[in-house]
C-alpha cells in the first residue's frame, strides 16, 4: 500500500518549504559476513548459472565477495547429476541440455565449500510460464516538483494470459535498448595535422546502448479474479534521458515463481526501495531456501529456483519532445583561430574532430569528442540482429 | 487588582425533616396561663430537645401566657419577655440563653453571606444591636468568611454514628456541576471528589468540622460544617477571577496523595488553552503525551502508547463513547472538538473496576454540558480549522444543550505543495457533537450526547480514503437515597472507513469496513456506611462488524471479489469494589471485575492440522456456526486493588495490582494508526490478550499543594499480544489467524514528576526511564515503542493577567529501528540484509515550543472576550526523525531520515467566547 510519502509535509513544508526527508548515514556497530547462494535453472538450453558469495558489511567496501573452490552441483528427481564449474570468480556454469529442462522437474542444489560445509536447497519445480500477451506503451506526462514543468514520457505495462495451468506469481526482468546519435558527423580530425574524409560518414554517429534495468518487477495475480494480467507497470522512460529520442526497444524476461520464491522477491524489493512512508511497516529479514546441513539455524540468502523463461520485445518511436543537449554547441572557432587552438591542445585529448559547418567553402569547427564519437556515451557502432 | 468580587452563595436544602433549625425555630404545643417561668422551661423541655440557660433569680417575676399548637418558641418568648428587661438569644445547638440587658451573640457574624440561612432569632432592636457590637468586634478580629454549614436534624442525631452527607457542587455561573471537585474534610484529614455529574457523598460522625472546597479554576470555598445527620448539600462555585493559578495546568483535581489512584490525571480543557500547539489547534490527546509514561506513536500522529503498551489498548471515551479513530488528518488532529470538551481524566495504572475492555489506559472525557442559565458560544480560528461551540438554556435552570462544530479549510495548503503526488491531493474533515441535559427533578439528571466525525482523503487521484465515528449515548443518574445513586447508560458507537486504491488499475479494489459497538451500562455508588465507598455494576456490549468486501475498483481492474467477513460478538462484565478507609492513615480498595466474552456465529471456522501453524496448507475441517450461535467463549477475573499509606500528613505511598483484559484489537503492522487499520474481535482461534500491572508509587505535597512530587515504578506483564508474520497482508484473506502471531510482552518504567501549580511560574517536569520488550515465538526485541529515557516540561510563565508564556519542552530517546547490517548481490542487485528487529535506535529527539498569548481586556460587563495565541512549534527547527529508511540507489545504500516538521512552525490563532475574561 503506497500511502503517502509525507503526508505532515502538507502543513509542514506549505507554510515554511524545507524537505522532509534528507540523507541520513547511522552509525552500523555490528558487521556480518553471511553467506549467499543463489540460482536459476531456466528451460533455456545453455548454461546455468550459480552463484556462491559472501555479504559484505554496510559501509566503505561494499563489494561482492565471491566464495571460489565450492563443489557445486545440481540434481533432479529423475536421477541426473548436473556438476557445475566455475566460470568466473564465484560464479559457477553448467551446460544443459533441452531435455534436462523439462517444466515439471524437480533440481536440488548441493554447494560444498572448501572448508567442507554444505548447504543445499529443497527440490524445486522447474514451472511453466505462459506467453507474454504483449508489452503496451503509452505516452504519458510525469508533473514534478515544479507545477510549471512536466516531464514527458513513456510508460511500459505488461499482459500476460496466465490461465491455464501456471503459477500466479510473476518476475519479470527488463532488457532496453536505445538508438541514439551523436551530435556531428565527423569530417575530420586533427592529432597533430588535420585529416579529412577518414572515417565513413555517420560510423561514429549511430550507436546503440543495451543496458539491463537494474530494477525488477514481481506480481502475483492471487488477488485477482483470474490468473491473468491485463496491464500491469513496469517502467517509465522520462524525456530526460536521450533514450526515446530515436529508437526505443524493451525486452521482457518471464519468469514463474513459486509462492515463496514470490514472498522472497517481493519482500527483497520492497526493503532496497523504502519511501519512509507514514504507515511503512518495519524491514524484516529474509531468508531464501538454502540451508546448511550442519547448522540448520544459519543464515544462507538468496534463492534457488527453476522456471521456464519466455520473452518478448518491442521496438518503438514515441513523439515525446526533447531539449538538446546543450554541451554540443560548438566552439566557434574556425579558419586560422582553429589552427592556432587545436595546435595548443594536448596529445592526450586527440584526436580532435571537426566538423564541417555548412556554408559554400568549408569551415570547420570542433566540439567535445562525445559529440562526434556516440561510443563515448557507452554505446556500440555495433546494430543489434532485431534492430528493424 | 481591585475589590474581590465574591459571589459565593451557598444553598442548604433540608429534605428530612421540618428541623426546629429552620427559620421558624422551635415549636411548642400547650395551654399556659401565668406559667412561672421554671414550669414553662420544664414543660418545653419534655417538649422539645431544647435547654435554656439563665440564672433563676431574674426569672422570679416572669410569668408566661400562651396558648395553641404549633406556637413559635421563639415568638412566644418575645412576647413574654417584652419590658422585662430580659433578653434571649437562641443557639445552633438549641440552648436557650436569657440575659438581663445585652443578649449573648451565640453565632459569630457573617459578612460576605447574604442569603444563607442561620439559625438567630430576628428581633428588630437585638439585630439592629448586634450588628453594632458585631462590627466592633469584627474590625477589632477578623473572623473572615467561614460561614457554618448545618447539616441533617437534631431529632436524627441521636441514633447515628455515622452520617452520609452527600451534595452537588457546581458552577454559579453556568450551573454546570464541577467534575473533580474535591471536598476535603481537614479534622479527619479526608474528603471526596465530585463524579461526573457534580455529585458527591462522604460519611463522617455527627460533629463539627471545617471543609474545604476546591475545584480546578474555581474559588476555594471554605465552611465550617456542623454534621447532626444525612442531609444534603448544594454548593456553587464561582470561577476564580485572578487565575493566576488557573493558568497552571494541573493535571489533578484530586489530592494526589490522599487519593486512592495512580498514574490518573485530570485536567481541563481551561487549564491547558496556553500550551503551546502546532497549527494553533488545542488537543487533549497531545497533552496527555506530555505526560510522564505516555509517548505519541509518531510526530503528527494521534495514536499514544501507554506504558509500553501498543497504541491499541487505549481507551477514549466521550460522554461513555467509545471512539474508534481518534484522529482526523491521518493523525494530526484529534477528533474531539476543544470547544466542547470540558475536562478529561485519565488512568494509565489501577483502572477503577468500572472501567474495562482495554488494557493499557481510559482516557474518558466529559463533554461540556452547556450553560442553563444563558446562551454563550464560543469558537476560533486558525490557519487549518474555524470552530465554534454554542450552548444555553432549553428552560433555565433546568435543562440545557451545547453544540459544536469544526471544520478545515485545509486544501489551500494542499494546492501549494512541492510534491506532485500532494498537489493533486485533497483533504477535508469536519467534526460535530452536541449534547442535551436535562434536570427533572433533584434526584434525576438525563444527558443525551451525539458525536460525529468525518474525514476524507484523496491523494493523487490513486487513493480515497474516507472515516467517520458516529456516536450517541443516553446517560441517567438517579439518586435513590443519599447512600444509593445509580448511573444508566446506553450507548452506540460506529467507526466505518472506505478506501480506493488505484495504485495498479489491474488490482484497484475499494473496501468499505464499518465496526458498530452497541453498550449498555449501569452502575451504582452505595454508601454502606462506616468507611466504606461501594461501586457496582455491569455492562454488555453487543459488537457488530462488517469486515466489508474488497471489490475491483474501476474499469480496468480484475480484482477478485472477497469478503472479508461480518463478524459479532458479545461483552459482558459484572464489577464490585469498595474503597475502604482502614484507618486515617490507610485507604484500601478492593475491586473485582469479571468480564466474558463471546464470539458469535454465523462463521466458518477453520480447523488447522494440530502442531502446525494456522496456514492455508493445513485446514483439515470447517466448522459452521449458525446466528447468534457461541463460536467461543473466553472469560476470566479482573482484579484491580490498591492500597493508599499516609505516611505524614503530605504524603504517602501508594501500591496497586491490576489485571486488565481486552476482546478486540487492531489489524496493524506498521507504527503510526492508519484510517484503514481494522478492529477485530478476538476470535476462535486468536485469544483475548490480558495484562497484569504492578505499580508503587510515593507522592509527596509541598509548600500547601502548591508543589506536588511523584514517582510511580510500573512493571506490566502482557500475554497474546498480536504481532503481524512478516508481510502480513489484511485484505488479502478473510483468515486472520494466518497473518498473526500471539506473544507476551512485558514493560516496566519509573515515572518521576514535579509539578508548580500556582505562582507566576507554574507547570510540570517529568522524568521517565521504561523498557517494553516483546516476546514472540521466543524471539525477544524491543517494541517499536520502546523508549527508555523521556524529559517533558511544561511550563507558563504569566508576566500579568493579559500576558503570558508557555512552552514545551520534549526530549526522547529514538524509537527503535531496523538497520541495514550486511549488502549482498543476487543477479548483479545489491539488497539489503537487516540487523536483529529493533536491534537500533533513530536519532534522539529534541523539540522545544514557545507560545505567547494576549487576553482581551479585563472589563468584566462586556459582550464577548478573544484571545490570541502566537505558537512557534519546534522552536530550534530541529529535524527529528520520524521514521530512518533505506534505499538501494544504483550500487549504493543511501540512508534517509525523514522528519515530519524540519522547520519552527509559526502560527497564529484566535479565539472567543462570549462573556468576560473569567467566563467558563
Amino acid at each position: 500500500m503506497r500511502v503517502i510519502k509525507c503526508i505532515f509535509m502538507i502543513i509542514g513544508t506549505a507554510i515554511l518549504m524545507g524537505g522532509c526527508i534528507t540523507p541520513y548515514t547511522p552509525e552500523i556497530r555490528e558487521s556480518v559476513e553471511i553467506m549467499v547462494i543463489n540460482g536459476l535453472i531456466t528451460d533455456r538450453e545453455g548454461y546455468q548459472y550459480v552463484e556462491v558469495a559472501r555479504s559484505s558489511a554496510v559501509g566503505n567496501d561494499e563489494s561482492l565477495l565471491p566464495v571460489s573452490d565450492c563443489i557445486v552441483e545440481v540434481q533432479d528427481d529423475r536421477g541426473g547429476i548436473f556438476s557445475f564449474t566455475e566460470a568466473d570468480p564465484g560464479i559457477y556454469a553448467s551446460w544443459m541440455t533441452a531435455q534436462d529442462l523439462v517444466p515439471g522437474t524437480e533440481y536440488k542444489l548441493t554447494v560444498t565449500t572448501v572448508e567442507g560445509r554444505q548447504y543445499h536447497s529443497e527440490f524445486e519445480e522447474l514451472l511453466p510460464c505462459p506467453p507474454i500477451d504483449s508489452i503496451i506503451w503509452e505516452v504519458r506526462d510525469m508533473p514534478t516538483t515544479d507545477p510549471n514543468i512536466t516531464y514527458e514520457g513513456v510508460q511500459f505495462h505488461i499482459a500476460t494470459d496466465a490461465t491455464g495451468n501456471y503459477a500466479n506469481n510473476y518476475r519479470w526482468e527488463l532488457e532496453e535498448t536505445w538508438e541514439y546519435h551523436a551530435a556531428y558527423s565527423i569530417w575530420g580530425y586533427f592529432d597533430g595535422s588535420i585529416s579529412f574524409g577518414v572515417f565513413p560518414s555517420d560510423s561514429l554517429r549511430i550507436c546503440w546502448n543495451t543496458k539491463r534495468i537494474n530494477d525488477f518487477f514481481t506480481y502475483s495475480t492471487r488477488n485477482l479474479s483470474s490468473n491473468q494480467i491485463t496491464q500491469f507497470p513496469i517502467n517509465y522512460i522520462s524525456n530526460q534521458t536521450d533514450k526515446l529520442k530515436i529508437k526505443y526497444s524493451l525486452m521482457v524476461k518471464q519468469y514463474s515463481l513459486t509462492e515463496t520464491a514470490y514472498e522472497l522477491w517481493k519482500i527483497l524489493e520492497g526493503q532496497s526501495k523504502q519511501s519512509g512512508e507514514l504507515y511503512a511497516t518495519q524491514p524484516v529479514r529474509i531468508s531464501g531456501n538454502i540451508t546448511s546441513l550442519e547448522n540448520p539455524a544459519e543464515t544462507v540468502l538468496g534463492f534457488f529456483s527453476a522456471s521456464s523463461a519466455t520473452e518478448k520485445r518491442i521496438i518503438l518511436s514515441p513523439q515525446v519532445s526533447f531539449l538538446e543537449a546543450p554541451y554540443c554547441l560548438p566552439y566557434g572557432l574556425s579558419g586560422d583561430s582553429l589552427m592556432d587552438f587545436l595546435s595548443q591542445i594536448s596529445p592526450y585529448y586527440y584526436p580532435v574532430y571537426l566538423y564541417d559547418e555548412g556554408g559554400l567553402s568549408p569551415t570547420f569547427d570542433y566540439a567535445d569528442q562525445a559529440c562526434f564519437d556516440c561510443r563515448m556515451l557507452g554505446g556500440t557502432t555495433e546494430r543489434p540482429d532485431f534492430w528493424r | 487588582m481591585g475589590k474581590k468580587l465574591y459571589t459565593v452563595s451557598i444553598i442548604l436544602w433540608y429534605f428530612l425533616s421540618t428541623s426546629i433549625s429552620t427559620a421558624q425555630g422551635p415549636v411548642i404545643s400547650g395551654d399556659y396561663t401565668d406559667l412561672p417561668f421554671e414550669v414553662f422551661v420544664q414543660e418545653v423541655e419534655k417538649q422539645i430537645p431544647i435547654r435554656f440557660v439563665y440564672l433563676e433569680t431574674w426569672m422570679e417575676d416572669v410569668f408566661i401566657t400562651a396558648k395553641g399548637d404549633n406556637l413559635d418558641l421563639l415568638e412566644v418568648l418575645s412576647d413574654q419577655l417584652k419590658g422585662t428587661g430580659l433578653n434571649f438569644q437562641y443557639d445552633q445547638e438549641n440552648r436557650i440563653f436569657i440575659t438581663p440587658g445585652i443578649s449573648i451573640v451565640t453565632d459569630l457574624p457573617d459578612y460576605a453571606q447574604e442569603d444563607r440561612m442561620v439559625d438567630t432569632i430576628r428581633r428588630d432592636e437585638q439585630v439592629n444591636g448586634l450588628t453594632q457590637a458585631e462590627k466592633i468586634y469584627m474590625e477589632g478580629r477578623k473572623k473572615g468568611d467561614i460561614s457554618t454549614l448545618t447539616i441533617g436534624t437534631v431529632s436524627d442525631l441521636k441514633n447515628q454514628k455515622e452520617a452520609v452527607i452527600s451534595g452537588e457542587i457546581i458552577n454559579t455561573e453556568t450551573g454546570e456541576p464541577l467534575i473533580g471537585a474535591t471536598i476535603y474534610i481537614e479534622e479527619l484529614s479526608r474528603g471526596s471528589v465530585t463524579d461526573l455529574y457534580g455529585h458527591f457523598t462522604l460519611s463522617i460522625r455527627p460533629g463539627r468540622y471545617t471543609a474545604r472546597f476546591n475545584c480546578l479554576g474555581m474559588e476555594e470555598l471554605q465552611y465550617n460544617l456542623n454534621v447532626l445527620s444525612e442531609g444534603k448539600l448544594a454548593i456553587e462555585m464561582s470561577n476564580k477571577l485572578y487565575p493566576i493559578d488557573e493558568i497552571t495546568v494541573r493535571s489533578d483535581g484530586y489530592d494526589q496523595v490522599r487519593g486512592i489512584e495512580m498514574g490518573f490525571s485530570q485536567i481541563s480543557v481551561k487549564s491547558i488553552k496556553e500550551i503551546p500547539v502546532v497549527m494553533g489547534e488545542m488537543d487533549v490527546l497531545k497533552v496527555v503525551q506530555m505526560l510522564p509514561g505516555v509517548q505519541n506513536t509518531g510526530e503528527g500522529s494521534s495514536g499514544m502508547n501507554v506504558r509500553g503498551s501498543a497504541a491499541d489498548q487505549n481507551m477514549y471515551l466521550i460522554n461513555n463513547i467509545p471512539v474508534y479513530n481518534t484522529s482526523h488528518l491521518f493523525g494530526f488532529f484529534s477528533a474531539f472538538n476543544p470547544d466542547i470538551i470540558r475536562d478529561f481524566s485519565f488512568y494509565k495504572s489501577n483502572l477503577p473496576a468500572s472501567y474495562g475492555g482495554k488494557l493499557a489506559s481510559v482516557m474518558d472525557i466529559s463533554s461540556r454540558q452547556g450553560n442553563n442559565k444563558r446562551y454563550t458560544a464560543r469558537g476560533g480560528i486558525s490557519p487549518i480549522t474555524a470552530h465554534i461551540a454554542v450552548e444555553g438554556p432549553i428552560k433555565k435552570d433546568k435543562s440545557s444543550f451545547v453544540l459544536s462544530g469544526r471544520s478545515t479549510y485545509s486544501d489551500w495548503i494542499l494546492t501549494r505543495m512541492e510534491d506532485p503526488d500532494l498537489r493533486a491531493s485533497s483533504a477535508n474533515f469536519y467534526d460535530l457533537a452536541g449534547g442535551i441535559s436535562m434536570r427533572p427533578n433533584e434526584k434525576n439528571l438525563v444527558k443525551v450526547f451525539g458525536y460525529y466525525s468525518f474525514d476524507r482523503f484523496s491523494l493523487a487521484s490513486t487513493n480515497r480514503y474516507e472515516y467517520a465515528n458516529a456516536g450517541g449515548s443516553l446517560n441517567w443518574r438517579r439518586e435513590y437515597s443519599s447512600r444509593l445513586n445509580s448511573n444508566v447508560s446506553a450507548v452506540f458507537s460506529q467507526y466505518s472507513f472506505g478506501h480506493e486504491d488505484n495504485t495498479v488499475p489491474l488490482e484497484a479494489y475499494q473496501h468499505d469496513y464499518r465496526i458498530n459497538h452497541n453498550e449498555l451500562k449501569s452502575d451504582f455508588d452505595w454508601l454502606p456506611g462506616g468507611k466504606h465507598k461501594i461501586v457496582f455494576g455491569g455492562n454488555l456490549i453487543l459488537y457488530d462488524l462488517n469486515r466489508g468486501k474488497v471489490l475491483p475498483y474501476g474499469e480496468e481492474s480484475s480484482r477478485e471479489h472477497l469478503s472479508l467477513g461480518k463478524e459479532s460478538g458479545l461483552e459482558g462484565a459484572l464489577h464490585i469494589a469498595d474503597k475502604y478507609r482502614i484507618s486515617d492513615r490507610i485507604i484500601v480498595y478492593g475491586g473485582l471485575r469479571y468480564s466474558l466474552f463471546s464470539y458469535l456465529g454465523p462463521q466458518s471456522v477453520y480447523l488447522y492440522e494440530p502442531g502446525n501453524p494456522p496456514d492455508p496448507n493445513y485446514i483439515t475441517d470447517t466448522l459452521s456456526f449458525s446466528s447468534g450461535q457461541v463460536v467461543k467463549t473466553y472469560s476470566g477475573p479482573e482484579l484491580r486493588t490498591a492500597i493508599t499509606f499516609l505516611t505524614g500528613s503530605n504524603n504517602s505511598l501508594k501500591l496497586s495490582y491490576n489485571r486488565t483484559r481486552q476482546y478486540l484489537f487492531m489489524l496493524s503492522n506498521t507504527i503510526a494508526i492508519s484510517p484503514t487499520h481494522q478492529w477485530k474481535l478476538s476470535d476462535y482461534h486468536i485469544k483475548p490478550p490480558f495484562a497484569d500491572q504492578f505499580s508503587l508509587g510515593f507522592y509527596e505535597d509541598l509548600i500547601r499543594q502548591d508543589i506536588n512530587l511523584s514517582a510511580e515504578v510500573y512493571y506490566k506483564l502482557l500475554n497474546n499480544i498480536v504481532e503481524y508474520k512478516d508481510g502480513a497482508d489484511f485484505i488479502s484473506s478473510p483468515t486472520t489467524e494466518t497473518e498473526v502471531l500471539q506473544g507476551k510482552q512485558k514493560a516496566y518504567g519509573i515515572e518521576l514528576m514535579l509539578k508548580k501549580n500556582t505562582g507566576k511560574l507554574t507547570g510540570w517536569l517529568t522524568y521517565t526511564w521504561s523498557r517494553s520488550i516483546v516476546n514472540v515465538n521466543e524471539k525477544r526485541y524491543p517494541s517499536n515503542y520502546d523508549i527508555p529515557h523521556s524529559v517533558n516540561t511544561v511550563l507558563n510563565y504569566r508576566l500579568n493577567r493579559r500576558f503570558s508564556f508557555s512552552s514545551n519542552i520534549v526530549y526522547h530517546t529514538g524509537r527503535p529501528a531496523t538497520y541495514p547490517i550486511s549488502v549482498f548481490y543476487l543477479d548483479d542487485r545489491k539488497y539489503i540484509y537487516y540487523s536483529d528487529r529493533n536491534a537500533y535506535r533513530i536519532p534522539d529527539y529534541f523539540r522545544m515550543d514557545l507560545s505567547f498569548n494576549v487576553e482581551g481586556n479585563l472589563k468584566s460587563r462586556k459582550l464577548a472576550h478573544s484571545y490570541w495565541m502566537l505558537s512557534v512549534y519546534n522552536l530550534t527547527g530541529r529535524k527529528n526523525a520520524y521514521s530512518v529508511f533505506f534505499e538501494v540507489d544504483g550500487k549504493n545504500i543511501q540512508g534517509y531520515k525523514m522528519s515530519v516538521f524540519g522547520q519552527p512552525i509559526i502560527t497564529l490563532s484566535w479565539n472567543f467566547k462570549f462573556g468576560n475574561y473569567a467566563s467558563d
